[in-house]
């Protein structure tokens, strides 16, 4: 008897567990739901709210006005009369984006191996430390810190060089910028693959006489290019988004591109979805939503990019390797044919 | 031992860049030459490289609000150059760099010797690093807005939300209470106040604070009311010396009003739309009503001006070019037809 009464209460301590665990998966699910949604949400309402400029009659007096999606695209002077393009934004979101890359790519990168490799341990961690409270520093500071020290720098180099500028306010205040919010990231997944590397191709490097410098260069950062091209990948993530520390110095122009002169003010996409939005109404205020699709595509296009490229030497079949061997193959024919 | 050396290095690095950052564009009165005439030892309109002078070869900087505001609006719409008042219809080519609001405007064409810019009189007072241009002869002063002879001068327009066709909560006192203080712009008190603030007023004050306290029993009761206005940020000095003054001079201590102010294109949208469906109790423009607005309001969104603005054209004070300018130049620079300074000059 005693027996059977032991089995049954067994049984429903664990038929209770069974139950607590439900509710507690469940509630987790639950909570992974809201933040799943939360994505899709926001997206959907950005793209509705994104395409009423292009379908929705903005006119007054009966006359129909709308964005036209043609010159939305072909178009590099911003107008609100429904005829202006994003061109000049896109352009110079991905030029302000490169410029700061040249600056913060080789920073990160060294700093990072400094940190992982060179460093006496003591140091290690101070920079660490440093490294890490730049990457919890808000963009707002970073705005002010661009406006008191950076556009004044900018302005001196440009006076120097004999170039006029709107005091600093340019496209390269704006690299410098955006250079100094990406590092922290880059350097930090860039520490974490440069620590992953294997110690025996270390050890092996140096065993056939390599000097540290040549290991350091040649071994390590090639191990452990993978992991710090991940790091590049989100550090241009955070670039590209970044709107209120551009915003801040770079002058917000929407006329006039160029490429040759980086001293002259520009516009990012995201920086110019902010710049006077508080001002902004009707068809101003709308349009801003379709340059939120126009960043939101060009950050998920710049990624699936940057991805196929880090993926190009590990799968031999790859899209980019195929796409590359028809381009090849298409070259050779055409020089065929020319030959013959 | 190496902590401090790193402490030392990072030091010197600080000092370094601080130093590289000292001779920063803003002005210096002292250095000034505009206002230190025994300084000036050359000509302002020589072509030398000495970086105090005024270079009247290099090419104007412009500066910009962004389209939507109300400043930006009353400027070009003033000067005559009307296709970029309302959109961004810049001439091809043409720079133009945009401060977000009437301090960032300041600031930046404070910080740059051959900028140009403007923004609300108001604002301009005691700001070393700017110079205020006339506009045809005229200074720009309280007395000539009021007499009309300046040009460039603007409205500050409220207009109040319908009570009686939108659903509120403790409408009736809300509706008093707004009636009451827009009233209040009007009396000799409130004219006092927007005066203080900077306002300019144009017309003669009716009434004071004592009759509307009469006039509107709820300011005497005991019954909590919590206003909210929206709309323009150049009313914001003029609004918050109202809001404090009213509030604390009538016997109920319970009313309160809350001013989020965004901008002039907030106002209208704020009581008829609202933000997420909470409507605004006022809503304050400083340019004048568009059509667009008007259709949106019905005849119980009382709509009239507060007081006067007048936006002034800004250069930085180092800039001993110009002084006094007239709309076509303003037109023909912000065109892009005079490059130069030396342009600009030659045109006046």
């Amino acid at each position: 008897m005693e027996n059977i009464v032991k089995v049954e209460t067994k049984n429903s301590r664990n038929k209770r567990k069974i139950i607590v665990d439900k509710i507690i998966h469940l509630l987790l699910f639950f909570l992974v739901a809201i933040c799943a949604s939360i994505i899709i949400v926001s997206v959907i309402f950005i793209l509705i709210k994104g395409i009423q400029p292009f379908v929705d009659n903005y006119g007054a007096d009966g006359e129909f006005v709308n964005q036209s999606l043609s010159s939305f695209f072909t178009n590099s002077t911003w107008t609100y009369d429904g005829n202006g393009g994003a061109m000049f934004f896109f352009f110079f979101s991905i030029y302000v984006v490169a410029l700061s890359l040249i600056i913060s790519v080789p920073t990160s990168i060294f700093t990072a191996l400094f940190i992982a490799k060179i460093s006496p341990r003591g140091i290690k961690d101070v920079i660490r430390t440093a490294i890490d409270l730049l990457a919890a520093i808000p963009s707002v500071i970073f705005g002010l810190f661009g406006k008191g020290i950076i556009n004044p720098f900018v302005y001196n180099i440009a006076e120097t060089l004999g170039i006029q500028t709107f005091a600093g306010s340019s496209i390269l205040s704006g690299a410098l910028i955006i250079a100094v919010m990406s590092i922290p990231t880059m350097t930090t997944l860039s520490i974490s693959a440069i620590n992953a590397v294997d110690q025996s191709l270390i050890n092996g490097s140096l065993a056939l006489g390599a000097s540290t410098a040549q290991t350091n260069m040649k071994i390590i950062i090639r191990s452990a290019k993978s992991g710090i091209f991940a790091g590049i990948i989100l550090g241009i993530g955070r670039a590209l988004g970044e709107a209120t520390a551009i915003q801040m110095v770079i002058g917000n122009s929407a006329n006039g591109l160029n490429f040759y002169n980086i001293f002259s003010p520009g516009s990012t996409i995201a920086s110019a979805m902010l710049s006077g939005i508080n001002e902004a109404s009707g068809f101003g205020y709308d349009i801003r939503f379709s340059l939120g699709i126009l960043l939101m595509a060009v950050i998920v296009v710049t990624n699936l990019i940057l991805n196929a490229i880090k993926n190009y030497n590990r799968d031999k079949d790859g899209p980019v390797r195929k796409i590359i061997k028809k381009i090849g193959g298409l070259i050779k024919n055409g020089k065929e044919k020319q030959e013959n | 031992m190496k902590k401090i050396l790193l402490a030392c290095a990072l030091l010197a690095s600080c000092s370094l860049l601080a130093t590289s950052c000292n001779n920063t564009p803003t002005v210096n009165p002292d250095d000034d030459p505009s206002v230190n005439p025994d300084d000036d030892d050359n000509n302002p309109g020589d072509d030398d490289e000495e970086p105090e002078s005024f270079d009247t070869s290099r090419n104007v900087n412009l500066y910009s609000r962004e389209a939507g505001s109300g400043t930006r609006e009353c400027f070009f719409e003033g000067i005559g150059y009307g296709d970029v008042a309302k959109e961004d219809k810049w001439e091809d080519g043409v720079v133009v760099a945009s401060p977000t609001s009437n301090g960032d405007m300041m600031s930046q064409v404070g910080s740059d010797p051959y900028g140009i810019g403007y923004c609300s009189l108001d604002g301009i007072g005691g700001n070393t690093s700017i110079k205020a241009l006339s506009y045809e002869g005229v200074t720009p002063t309280e007395d000539t807005v009021i007499d009309g002879s300046y040009a460039l001068q603007r409205n500050f327009n409220y207009v109040i939300r319908d009570y009686e066709n939108t659903t509120v909560e403790n409408g009736e006192n809300r509706s008093a209470v707004a009636h009451a203080f827009i009233e209040f712009f009007n009396t000799i008190e409130g004219q006092t106040q927007i005066a203080s603030a900077g306002g300019i007023v144009t017309t003669a004050a009716t009434g004071t604070l004592e009759e509307l306290i009469e006039k509107y029993p709820v300011l005497s009761s005991n019954e909590t009311v919590q206003l909210y206005t929206c709309g323009s940020t150049s009313v914001e000095k003029v609004l918050s010396a109202c809001i404090n003054y009213f509030t604390g001079n009538i016997p109920n201590k319970n009313i309160t009003i809350s001013a989020s102010q965004t901008g002039s294109g907030a106002a209208v949208t704020g009581i008829t739309e609202g933000n997420s469906g909470t409507l605004a109790d006022i809503g304050f423009l400083s340019r004048e009503i568009n059509d667009e607005e008007l259709a949106k309001l019905t005849d119980n969104n009382i709509h009239s001006s507060m007081c006067v603005d007048a936006v002034v054209a800004i250069v930085n004070a180092e800039n001993t070019a110009v002084s006094d300018i007239t709309g076509e130049t303003l037109t023909s620079i912000y065109k892009g037809e005079l490059k130069t300074w030396a342009d600009v000059v030659n045109a006046l």
